[in-house]
């Protein structure tokens, strides 16, 4: 769990681009959206889009969204239980 | 009806040598690929998470626009407007979503950038700019275009400040200047008197006589230029440039 949530901070960097932010400033339990990190309703999208395309994870609705997308560990966890399903 | 006078307060360019400021140059690092490679702490002093992810169109207009709202320090978000000349629109940006799309993965990133508005939206953002955002996405001088729209809401009153923003960008753009470095011109003018009380009065007017092809400045990108070099030079000057197809001038006045 440890590793697939530091290769979710790196792939979050990468695949949104951020600036001046490094893995060690991400907080695997600090809310992605809003506070936190700061990001909006398009990173989120970008996010799942890569979440389907490097894990097969799927988000079935907006709801479970919420939560997946709620913390970098939630997303591990997600994977997780997706890839054990 | 009196106008009130327009003062310039500030002015950048990014080209193809660097990033030019009135009081600044900074050529680009050996190894940084000219605009397209502009970095964060070559313009904006604070962390900015959001830089990254800025497509080229908007990272040059956010740069540029910074560049001068840093030496503009007399603005006022509420009452501040932005004006772009943006010829492309968001050609570059569009073609990145397509490539996207038939790579099988559309970015929604791309995808919602795909306005010719979307450079100023993140200047508006970042800065609190609450004034109007009104864009000039194509026809024969987007940039004067931009100039006569901002200069009309600052006499009128209705603005105390314009930023005036030209961004030309033809990356991948198939039969466009694709040959042409990707540049960015910022400008920002207000009622006020600003803190620089050396500034310039600004003045974009009709002439009274036919237009003389040879005299005339068409090209946005010269005419940007030779805005910027009198404003560095701190030099008095009326610089021809067509208006509807009459004779006009831009005349900076210095005191």
């Amino acid at each position: 769990m440890e590793a697939l949530m530091q290769e979710l901070k790196e792939k979050i960097i990468t695949s949104l681009k951020l600036s001046d932010v490094t893995p060690d400033d991400i907080d695997v339990n600090a809310p992605l959206i809003g506070e936190g990190l700061g990001l909006d309703s398009i990173d989120t999208l970008e996010l799942l889009v890569m979440l389907e395309r490097d894990y097969r994870a799927t988000v079935p609705d907006v709801n479970a969204g919420r939560k997946v997308f709620s913390s970098v560990r939630s997303m591990a966890e997600h994977i997780r239980a997706q890839q054990g399903a | 009806m009196t106008h009130p006078p327009i003062f310039c307060s500030g002015c950048s360019i990014i080209d193809d040598s660097g990033i030019h400021t009135l009081a600044d140059f900074q050529p680009w690092e050996s190894d940084q690929d000219g605009p397209a490679a502009i970095k964060r702490t070559q313009v904006l002093g604070q962390p900015y998470i959001a830089f990254g992810k800025l497509n080229l169109p908007d990272k040059l207009a956010f740069s540029a626009g910074s560049l001068v709202l840093r030496e503009s320090t007399a603005y006022s978000p509420e009452s501040t407007g932005i004006f772009l000349g943006i010829p492309s629109g968001s050609h570059s940006t569009d073609l990145l979503y397509k490539y996207s799309v038939e790579e099988g993965t559309p970015s929604p990133a791309y995808f919602s950038a795909t306005l010719p508005s979307s450079p100023v939206a993140d200047i508006a953002i970042y800065y609190k700019i609450k004034g109007p955002d009104i864009i000039f996405p194509g026809g024969d001088s987007p940039l004067l275009s931009a100039i006569e729209s901002a200069q009309f809401l600052l006499q009128q009153g209705k603005l105390n400040g314009a930023l005036i923003l030209l961004v030309e960008e033809t990356t991948g753009n198939p039969g466009g200047s694709s040959d042409l470095q990707p540049f960015a011109f910022a400008i920002h003018l207000q009622t006020g008197i600003p803190d620089d009380t050396a500034a310039p009065s600004f003045h974009y007017h009709f002439g009274e006589v036919s237009p003389s092809p040879e005299e005339m400045i068409h090209n946005d990108r010269s005419l940007a230029t030779t805005l910027f070099t009198l404003l560095r030079k701190k030099q008095s000057e009326r610089i021809t440039v067509p208006i509807h197809g009459f004779k006009g001038y831009i005349s900076l006045q210095y005191t």
